[in-house]
């Protein structure tokens, strides 16, 4: 019977389906309850490498993390927006709260295309020094928000 | 008439004959490949060129550079500057940098209507759902195999 509820994935499967799809093909291992996945990953043709790392723990929300190269250098001391957190860099990709993201989503159909898609952006902004990805933006209260 | 011509026959040649992995890659061999359909035949002692049109039989549209081969000459050296300007296009890694670097060729105002093109095209991509992302070449519009489809989202935190 259709409960209208999915079942989440667990880390096991988000590990094997983030192992198979060719854009965020790398290594990760899953230990003491938690998946961390390594891949790299560029936002277009013009872009980058960039060494993407997705922290997840099941029941929890996925963090993304760019270990490299350091944005930081690359943003010249500027902040650098839609990030939770600056060091290391981690990224605000959808709307907590929200179903942008569910816990029966696959990581590699979601917060990974949303990855290129935020570097892609990043890269824009570090010439133009505007944010053109749009996106909501909260009070700096909400920026503790457990979310990716 | 000479580039327009010169470009889509070396573009004609370069899909009929090679595989590309992103329009870039294609723009750039398309390019390098113009002067190839270019017939130079050797005349007393100097050469004359030859680009036949197509659709007019006998007219030969470096019929110009014959008279004057200071002509051709202006053709080949501006070939070889703009291969050149693209190498440096094709070395660059970040669209920041390639930003930097069309500003030192071509100027600040050309550079930022390249890069907001870019951007704009990205952005209206994903507003209809058309937007993908292909392995090693990240995002990309079309049914490129292996590609995943970028579902909508929202990008949360200060814009600051």
């Amino acid at each position: 019977m259709w409960t209208g509820r999915r079942k989440p994935l667990t880390r096991a499967q988000q590990f094997v389906n983030l192992r198979g799809n060719p854009i965020s093909r790398g290594e990760g291992e899953l230990r003491a309850g938690r998946l961390t996945w390594r891949y790299t990953a560029t936002p277009s043709p013009l872009g980058r490498d960039y060494e993407i790392r997705i922290e997840f723990k099941q029941g929890g929300r996925p963090q993304i993390l760019v270990d490299g190269p350091d944005l930081h250098a690359l943003a010249a001391g500027r902040r650098i927006p839609h990030l939770y957190q600056q060091k290391p860099p981690r990224l605000c990709l959808y709307l907590p709260r929200t179903y942008e993201w569910q816990s029966w989503m696959r990581l590699d159909q979601t917060v990974v295309p949303w990855t290129a898609l935020w570097l892609f952006y990043f890269e824009e902004w570090l010439v133009s020094d505007k944010w053109k990805g749009g996106g909501m933006h909260p009070d700096i209260d909400d920026d503790n928000e457990e979310a990716a | 008439m000479i580039i327009t011509t010169l470009v889509s026959r070396s573009y004609e040649w370069c899909v009929t004959n090679r595989e590309y992995d992103n329009e870039l890659e294609l723009l750039f061999d398309v390019i390098r490949h113009m002067p190839d359909t270019i017939e130079i035949h050797p005349v007393h002692g100097g050469v004359q060129w030859f680009i036949w049109n197509e659709t007019t039989a006998g007219e030969n549209f470096a019929e110009k550079w014959n008279r004057r081969p200071a002509r051709a000459e202006a053709f080949y050296a501006w070939h070889e500057r703009f291969c050149s300007d693209l190498a440096q296009l094709e070395a660059v890694s970040g669209l920041d940098r390639l930003g930097e670097v069309l500003k030192g060729l071509f100027g600040s105002r050309p550079a930022t209507a390249a890069i907001d093109s870019l951007t704009e095209r990205v952005s209206a991509e994903r507003r209809t759902g058309n937007l993908r992302v292909a392995p090693a070449v990240g995002l990309s519009v079309g049914a490129i195999p292996s590609s995943t489809t970028v579902r909508a989202n929202t990008f949360y935190g200060s814009n600051r």
